[in-house]
Formats: structure tokens, C-alpha cells, sequence
């Protein structure tokens, strides 16, 4: 009885471990020429193409925006997004020339992208991306698969990276300049006119991505983009893991670690509206951390920050907005207008529309909420 | 052939079923097994076709031991069929009865196995019935599918457990009679176990009585079937009868708590 | 004169007899061969089908190219060759070899335990398969590292660890499961009423490992896994084809072997016996194979369900419960179910593909209903 069983699985485990051991000694690459463009992606993968790109297909929002700040727009032959908004977004951004699917990323068909002729796909590391099979059966058809985030912290490396493989041309290379000048600017700005006023800014805040019910900590990119507007995060040296970027603040444990008198500022980051972060916060079934029992709250020191200036391409917008909720007024010379416009320009459609509302703020003299910035196109 | 069963003891977890039970069993010899409700008839019946281990004692068939038989030699040599069968969705009569070709075919079934599948369907009259699902058939109907396997597994020893149950009088009687000519045209042996003491008496050639797991008697029908017997292990006070037709047992008396009116 | 409950017509003479046993015999013969026939046609049309439209041309062109290169002209598009014979063709083997494998897989287990309502799963093979492949997805980097995230070559063909580690981890689970049905049934005097028992309860036990892992999973992951438990036929390579292929024929044609003593178990465990079975080793033998069979399938496909139970209730409907021609019959069926099934699910939504559960259990859900409706469950064959 137990022959064939036996037979099967140590066919089964013969091939397991002959192929492990031939793998591990194939892994490394060996094709490297010496004009062969290499670089490291998101995922730590080493990508090495022997000539630069021209053809890509891109999946998701963000890749396709860095590839228009790049210029390189035209060489997006196909495209995946996943609602019918951001596929006609990811349309204009791309100028039109590339088809754009609506389909989730796992289950869009190899074939599709095979046929679209690129060499390269672009796509998330780790969410709402390609499957490790897609991957598998794309780079078996010859196509590479590079993942990039392009957006958040690594919006910037993204960029750098995919300059390189596109060969790293002048053009390439003076349009990335003059965004990420335009950009450091912008942030430089903001902090200067901080560290230049008056103002007494100090105090605890915590900024917390309202959909998904937790706080931002030390380790994470928009916590110490705040930080260095001179407040402290309440999560900081109380503990937390911080082997992500965020902390649940909805459960009991939370609530003995922080104390709500301690937390002077909240930032509310979403990208769902204002009503809806009304919602929320009104709702006594989120357990929507006792807000109403925080420093911040009764000091009217709550605040609404739209997710889309937050990181990104329109990071540097939220630099600005900062600047006018903890010191007041307006940084010299940047208008929160301008700045969006610009970028609108850039991306050649008004990513960010007319009307947005960037910024309101909450408190116990006003539970309704205040619209603070919005923007108004030129 | 000769069917040896010496001392057999059965169970069932901690119960005692049957213990130190012995009979011979000879070709051409038809012999009834009889006992009350719970005294171990269906229990014996599948210890000697070894469908279950006897705990103690010895099964011998010409002096050989049948646990130690190739289980297909000794299916061609013992059939067996019990007082009630399963019978899956969508299998004929036709299929049900050729199954009984099962220890004589490897795989499939030749043009001999099928005709003798017919001939037992024939002479149990459910030819008929061939196509017909049996799940679908009537009680007495499935009971005479059943016996025509066994017919078709061509046996030297059939073991019955309560054939005639479901059958209504007429095939009653038609199924013992052709019991009978199996046993004395083709000299097979037949132990059936019945619960009509009437039937045993006309038909078969000896009787072993069971009572509380032991042998009560063994030996032939006219010696083993008497008044004293039937008191004893039923219960029940009966005269036996005899008139120009043969003999049957007419109760008067039973030992209860509801009063006698027969 | 018959005169009974069920109304016998006639007698018929034993040369007819044998014909009537004869004529069963050819008509699912014919069956077994139309149900063949159906399946290489419709496998045929599903390499046309898909996210991409190949014009037939084309088609033929790259099939036939290899053997008549003179004769037939190039396809127009290259990428062409690669989606119908990289992308398409494992596809619909593997596809075939999995409706074949739970078809014979149900068969097998319907028979084995004498009941019809049992599948390839009642034992907790997909529970225990679903299980390793959440332990994977939700903690693969924690057993494995970063080694998690890599890919490696073998003989040129590249293979990404994640996939490698949750396919192995479903497969030995499912091995698993039965592994410990077989444990606990070891009694000889077993009811088969344990044996199911038995599957029931390891069921429940891998569905809280499989709630633990959701609940510490995040939202990617935990996506990821109600996909592989919907089961899916997406990006199927030829190595899968390597693997899968020998073990499905290997078990089925033991199985089919298999199938004549099936036949007589379905009279009962005392019958059985006394007919020259060992019931016990055949169940054993037969629960072993038939999950193993099941197991190298979805390992790689996730939990596809439906086939196991209906295609050999459907089959049994049609040529009747004569396991020797059950089990192919069933193996077709469930081929083509799961063919028709897989072309719609990469067809209605594109150019996403669609799991491929989705779709087969209203298909074959529809067309059981009009099979039962349609014919009148009969009381003759």
C-alpha cells in the first residue's frame, strides 16, 4: 500500500531538490556586459537590461505619474488601473497614446500585457500588484518585471531608478531635475519660514490614516515629515512595533499607552472626503480613540489633511499646509495654488481637481468642521 | 466437502455473543440454524463465512484452516448473504447478480460468467428484473436479487441469514423449495438461519438451536424440533402436528404477561 | 405468471440477455468516446480563446507550423506562438488534468465510503491544502526569510520561491489530512460513518489554522489567500505540467484498477468480503490515491470545487454506477466542466481572469438542474 505512495512523493522530492540545488547555483547573473544597465528594485530584486527601455506597461496609479514627471510618458504602451476614475486619470496622465484596462492587478492576463509589445512592467512591490505566478510567467515570455512603489518615501529613488533604466538621457535627466528642484524648494521653503518664526510651536501630535484605523510612528515617512515642523510624535519611545509604519489605535492597549491629555495635535490623513472623516470621527462604534478627551480636540487642534498631498508626486503640499496650521499664514513666494498647479501642468491634467478640499479642522468650539484650504485653480 | 466449525466464540467489544459453538456441516446437507431474537444466528452465520474473525476456535473446510485461505479461493467455496444489503444508486439486477462472478474474474466479466449470471437470475425468477435499479425493488424482490448472486458465486457452502424474511408466503415457499434442489440436485450444503420453526421443520435436514450464546441442540430436524425444545428456548407450548402433508408446530401457550387466547 | 409489486413486462431468453449485457457495454463505450471526442474539441477551441483575440490563422499556423514549416506560413504577430503554446496550451492541460483528477477523485471516494454525497474534500483535504498554503502566504518571510521574495532556475526556467513554498506547504498539508484520517480509522471494525466523522473533525481543526492565519494577516495577504481558496487556473507553466501529469496518470490508472473491486463494495462490507475483497486495505489504498491525485492539482490551482461531487453524480445518471467506466466517464466530465468553465472565466471579464469557481458553479449548477428536471430519475437503465 504504501509503494506508490512512497514512489510519488520521492519523485516529487527528487525533482524539489535537484532543481533547488541547480537554482541556487544558477542564481546569480551571469549575463553582465558591460554597457548592461543594472539597478535594484523595490523588492531587492537585482533587474539588469542590456539596452535601455523604451516600451513599458505600467500598473497602478503611481508609476504612470512618475513616468510623466520623467517625460517619458510616451513609452507607456498599456496600462492597468483598478476603478473607472483612476483609469481616466491614468489616461490623461499618460497623454492618451497607451490603452488602459480596468482590471485588478492579480488577475489581469499575461497575455494582455504581452501584446501590448513592452519590454518591462512597472508595478507596486507589495500592494495590489502582480502575483509572484504573473511575474514567473511574464518573465518566461520575455518580459521584465520591476517593482517600484513610485510613490512615498521612495518616491524619489523610484524616480532615479527608472532614469537609469531608461537609459539616462538629457532630456530624462533635466526633467527629473527641474521637478525635484521645483520640489526641495518648495519643502525648504516651508521649513525655513518655520524655523524663521516666531511662533512657539511644540507640544505632541498624532497623525493617524483614518481608513485604516492606526497612527503613524517614528519609523514612518509622513511622521517625520511632521516632526520637522518642530512637534513630537506621541507615539515615539512608548514602545510600539515598529516593524511597520503604523500602530492600531482602536484597541485597548493604545489607549493605556497614550494618554489623550499628552496628544496636543491630530492630523487625520484620508482620501475619502470630508464627509466621510466627519463620519468617523462622529461615530462612537469606530471607538474613535476618546478624541473628544484630547488636548487636541479640546484646543481645536484637529485636523483634516487630503491623502493626495500628503506623499507622492504632491508631497511637498503638505510642507505648505503644515507651515499655515502650527505657524499660521502663508509661505513666502509658494501658494498651496501654485504649487498644485504646477504639478497639474506637469502631469498635463488636473490630477488634483479644482475644489479639492485640502485641509479642515475640528475641535470642541466647531464639531462640524471647517474647510481651511481648498484649491482653487487659476 | 466437509465444513468444520469447532468451539467458536464471537463478540462484540466487552458482549459475549456466542461461545464454544461447534457443528458440522456436510455437502448435500440443508441445516437451519434457530434461536430467539439476540441469540447470535446472524452473529454465527458471519463468523463461519469469516466475514468475522471467530475470538476462539477453528473454521476447517477438508481439514484445512479458512483463515488461512486466499481470500478468493475461499469466496469460490463459501457464499454468504445477509438479512439486509446495501445496494448503491443506478446498479441492475443484471450487474447486482453478476457480481457474484467477482471471485472467478480478474477484472471483467467473460461470456461464461454473464450466462451464469443469468441462469441464477432465471431460476430465481428475476430475469424479469434485469434493468430495474435495485434500490428501487420491492423488499422480497431485492431478497431473491441477492440469492441469485449468491446462486451466480456457485458455492459448495451458502450461508443465509433470514432469506425469506421479506418474502410474502408464495415466495416463501418457492425460494426454500429451490433452496432444497440446490441442496439435493446439486449437492451444495446449505446453514440457513430462520426464525419460522415451520419452515426448518419441513424443510431442512438438521437443526442447531442457539440459546444464550450456546448451543442448545444440534442433530437432525425431527430429533432437535420437539416440544420440549420449543418450551424451553421460545417459551412457547406447541404440539407438533402431523398429518398426510407432513408435520407443523401449532402453539397453545406462551409464557408473557399478556394473557393466552390462541 | 409474475404478479408482483413493480410490474415485471416479460421474461426475456437468455441470448437476449446476454446481447442486453453486450449493448450496456457499447453504449458507454460510445459514451466514454463522444465525452473524449468533447473534450479534445473544446480544448482545441479554448486555445483560441482568451484575453487576446488570435485569429484562427493564426492559430493553426503556430500548432501546425512545427511540422510542416514549408507548408504553413509564420503567424502575424509573434507574441502569438508564445501565448497560444507558453501561455494557453499548460493552461488547458492543466485544466484537463485537474477536472480528470477530482472527477476520479470523487468517483472513488463516493464509492469507497457508499455515498453519494461525498468528494474529494469530505475527508479535509481542502481545509488542511488551504491551511498550508495561509501558513505560507501569511508567514512565509517569518519561516523562510527574504529568500521568500526570490526566484530560482531551474534547468533555464525560473520559478519564484513564494509560489514554490505554497504549493509544497498545500500539498503536504493535504497529504496530511489523510495521513491522519487513516491514523484514526486504524481499527479494523471501523464504520465508514467514523471514516467521514473523522474528516469532519480535521476539517474543523485546519479552519481555525486557517482563521488564525487571516486574522494575522494583513489586507494583501489576506486577499491573496481568499483567491487560492477560490481556485484559479492563471499563469500555469509547462513545469507545473511536469510535475502534475505523471502523478494524475499514475493514480488513475491504479485507480482504475481499482474500480471492479469498487463495484462489488457498493453490495456492502460483508458482501465485499465474502466476495474476496479486503475491504479495509482497498479503502485504504483507494483514499490514499484518490487524495494524492487531488492534492498535486490543487496545490497548484487553490480549492476548485463542484467537479468532485457532481461530474460522477452526473456521469452515474447517464451510463448507470459500473465503476469501470464511472471513473473515466468521470474524469471526462469533470475535464469538461472544468474546460468550459476556465473559458468562460477568461473571456466574460477581460482582459482580467476571473476565478475560476465563479463561473463553474453556476454553469454546473444550471445544467445539473436541467439534467434532473430534463430526465425523470428513472427507475430502469
Amino acid at each position: 500500500m504504501m509503494n506508490g505512495k512512497i514512489i510519488a512523493l520521492a519523485a516529487v522530492a527528487v525533482i524539489v531538490v535537484a532543481g533547488l540545488g541547480t537554482g541556487i547555483w544558477a542564481l546569480s547573473n551571469s549575463d553582465n556586459g558591460s554597457d548592461a544597465i543594472q539597478i535594484v528594485d523595490g523588492s531587492g530584486r537585482t533587474i539588469t537590461s542590456e539596452e535601455p527601455l523604451s516600451k513599458v506597461f505600467t500598473v497602478g496609479n503611481n508609476s504612470p505619474t512618475a513616468m510623466r514627471l520623467l517625460g517619458l510618458n510616451g513609452s507607456v504602451v498599456g496600462a492597468s488601473s483598478t476603478t473607472d476614475s483612476s483609469v481616466a486619470m491614468v489616461q490623461s496622465v499618460l497623454g492618451g497614446q497607451a490603452t488602459v484596462w480596468k482590471s485588478s492587478a492579480s488577475n489581469l492576463s499575461t497575455e494582455t500585457v504581452l501584446m501590448t509589445d513592452a519590454d518591462a512592467v512597472i508595478c507596486p512591490v507589495k500592494s495590489m500588484t502582480m502575483s509572484a505566478d504573473q511575474q514567473t510567467a511574464l518573465e518566461r515570455a520575455g518580459v521584465l518585471v520591476i517593482r517600484l512603489d513610485c510613490n512615498g518615501d521612495s518616491m524619489f529613488d523610484d524616480l532615479r531608478k527608472l532614469m537609469v533604466l531608461f537609459g539616462d538621457t538629457e532630456e530624462v535627466h533635466a526633467a527629473f531635475d527641474a521637478y525635484n528642484t521645483y520640489y526641495q524648494d518648495v519643502v525648504s521653503a516651508a521649513l525655513s519660514a518655520a524655523e524663521s518664526s516666531t511662533e512657539e510651536v511644540t507640544g505632541d501630535f498624532m497623525a493617524c490614516l483614518v481608513a485604516s484605523g492606526w497612527a503613524y510612528n517614528e519609523v514612518s515617512a509622513f511622521g517625520g515629515l511632521i516632526e520637522r515642523f518642530g512637534i513630537t510624535n506621541v507615539l515615539k519611545g512608548k514602545g510600539f512595533d515598529t516593524s511597520g509604519v503604523g500602530n492600531s489605535y482602536t484597541t485597548d492597549g493604545f489607549r493605556e499607552v497614550v494618554d489623550p491629555s499628552d496628544v496636543d495635535y491630530i492630523l487625520l490623513r484620508s482620501d475619502k472626503g470630508l464627509d466621510a472623516v466627519y463620519t468617523m470621527i462622529t461615530d462612537s462604534s469606530v471607538e474613535y480613540m476618546e478624541c473628544e478627551s484630547t488636548s487636541a480636540y479640546i484646543n481645536d487642534r484637529m485636523y483634516y489633511l487630503h491623502s493626495d498631498i500628503c506623499s507622492g508626486a504632491y508631497g511637498c503640499v503638505a510642507y505648505l499646509i503644515l507651515y499655515k496650521i502650527l505657524f499660521g499664514g502663508e509661505v513666502e513666494g509658494f501658494s498651496e495654488d501654485a504649487v498644485i498647479d504646477h504639478i497639474n501642468r506637469l502631469m498635463g491634467t488636473p490630477v488634483i481637481a479644482d475644489g479639492t478640499v485640502l485641509c479642515a479642522w475640528y475641535g470642541s468650539s466647531d464639531t462640524s468642521g471647517t474647510v481651511l484650504v481648498t484649491y482653487d485653480a487659476p | 466437502m466437509r465444513f468444520e466449525i469447532k468451539g467458536l466464540g464471537q463478540g462484540y467489544g466487552d458482549r459475549t455473543v456466542l461461545e464454544d459453538v461447534s457443528l458440522s456441516a456436510e455437502s448435500g446437507e440443508f441445516i437451519t440454524v434457530l434461536g430467539p431474537n439476540g441469540s447470535g444466528k446472524s452473529t454465527l452465520i458471519r463468523t463461519i463465512c469469516n466475514v468475522m474473525s471467530p475470538r476462539q476456535g477453528s473454521l476447517e473446510i477438508d481439514g484445512r484452516a479458512v483463515g488461512g485461505m486466499d481470500r478468493k479461493e475461499l469466496a469460490r467455496i463459501v457464499s454468504y448473504v445477509p438479512q439486509t444489503c446495501a445496494s448503491f444508486g443506478y446498479t441492475t439486477v443484471f450487474e447486482t447478480v453478476l457480481m457474484g462472478r467477482r471471485p472467478y474474474s480478474e477484472w471483467s466479466y467473460s461470456e461464461d460468467d454473464i450466462r451464469k449470471a443469468i441462469d441464477a437470475m432465471k431460476v430465481m425468477s428475476v430475469d424479469g428484473l434485469h434493468d430495474r435499479y435495485v434500490s428501487n425493488l420491492s423488499g422480497g424482490q431485492m431478497q431473491r436479487v441477492f440469492i441469485a448472486r449468491s446462486l451466480a458465486q456457485d458455492p459448495e457452502f451458502y450461508l443465509f441469514d433470514e432469506p425469506t424474511s421479506s418474502l410474502d408466503l408464495k415466495f416463501q415457499l418457492e425460494s426454500m423449495n429451490i433452496m432444497r434442489s440446490m441442496v439435493k440436485e446439486r449437492g451444495s450444503c446449505l446453514i440457513v438461519a430462520l426464525h419460522d420453526l415451520n419452515l426448518a421443520l419441513r424443510f431442512s435436514d438438521k437443526v442447531l438451536v442457539l440459546k444464550d450464546s450456546h448451543v442448545y441442540d444440534f442433530g437432525p430436524v425431527s430429533e432437535v424440533i420437539t416440544p420440549r425444545m420449543i418450551a424451553e428456548v421460545y417459551g412457547v407450548r406447541a404440539d407438533i402436528v402431523e398429518n398426510e402433508r407432513g408435520r407443523y408446530i401449532q402453539p397453545y401457550d406462551y409464557i408473557g404477561t399478556v394473557p393466552c387466547d390462541l | 405468471m409474475e404478479n408482483n409489486v413493480g410490474g415485471e413486462v416479460s421474461r426475456p431468453g437468455a441470448e437476449e440477455l446476454v446481447k442486453v449485457y453486450a449493448g450496456w457495454s457499447r453504449k458507454r463505450l460510445v459514451f466514454l468516446l463522444s465525452m473524449s471526442l468533447g473534450v479534445a474539441v473544446v480544448s482545441v477551441l479554448a486555445l483560441c480563446v482568451g484575453a487576446v483575440d488570435v485569429p484562427l490563422a493564426d492559430t493553426v499556423s503556430v500548432l501546425f507550423r512545427g511540422l510542416m514549416p514549408g507548408l504553413i506560413a509564420e503567424p502575424s504577430n509573434p507574441h502569438y506562438a508564445t501565448i497560444i503554446t507558453e501561455m494557453r496550451a499548460p493552461r488547458i492541460v492543466l485544466t484537463v488534468l485537474t477536472g480528470v483528477s477530482l472527477g476520479i477523485a470523487g468517483m472513488v471516494m463516493q464509492g469507497l465510503l457508499r455515498n453519494p454525497l461525498v468528494s474529494p474534500f469530505t475527508l479535509g483535504v481542502s481545509t488542511a491544502s488551504s491551511f498550508g498554503a495561509a501558513m505560507s502566504i501569511v508567514f512565509g518571510t517569518a519561516l523562510f526569510g527574504t529568500a521568500y521574495y526570490t526566484s530560482f532556475s531551474i534547468l533555464g526556467m525560473t520559478f519564484s520561491f513564494s509560489s514554490f513554498s505554497t504549493v509544497m506547504m498545500s500539498f503536504v498539508f493535504g497529504l496530511c489530512s489523510i495521513a491522519i484520517v487513516l491514523f484514526l480509522t486504524r481499527d479494523s471494525n471501523v464504520s465508514r460513518s467514523t471514516v467521514i466523522l473523522s474528516g469532519v473533525i480535521i476539517s474543523y481543526i485546519f479552519q481555525a489554522g486557517i482563521m488564525f492565519a487571516k486574522y494575522a494577516s494583513d489586507d494583501d495577504q489576506l486577499r491573496e489567500i481568499a483567491l487560492w481558496m477560490m481556485g484559479g487556473l492563471s499563469n500555469v507553466t509547462w513545469s507545473t505540467i511536469v510535475i502534475v501529469l505523471p502523478v494524475v496518470l499514475v493514480c488513475g490508472i491504479y485507480l482504475e484498477k481499482l474500480s471492479s473491486d469498487i463495484n462489488v463494495l457498493s453490495s456492502g462490507d460483508d458482501v465485499a468480503r465474502n466476495l474476496g475483497i479486503d475491504v479495509r486495505k482497498l479503502r485504504n489504498r483507494g483514499l490514499v490515491f484518490s487524495t494524492l491525485i487531488t492534492t498535486v492539482c490543487i496545490a497548484f490551482t487553490g480549492i476548485i470545487g463542484f467537479i468532485g461531487l457532481m461530474a460522477p453524480h452526473i456521469c452515474r445518471m447517464l451510463i448507470g454506477n459500473d465503476s469501470r467506466y464511472l471513473l473515466p466517464a468521470s474524469a471526462l466530465m469533470g475535464a469538461a466542466i472544468l474546460l468550459i468553465s476556465d473559458t468562460f472565466s477568461r473571456v466574460v471579464m477581460r482582459p482580467e481572469e476571473l476565478p475560476v469557481g465563479i463561473i463553474m458553479y453556476i454553469i454546473g449548477g444550471i445544467f445539473f438542474i436541467w439534467l434532473v428536471c430534463g430526465k425523470k430519475l428513472g427507475d430502469r437503465a
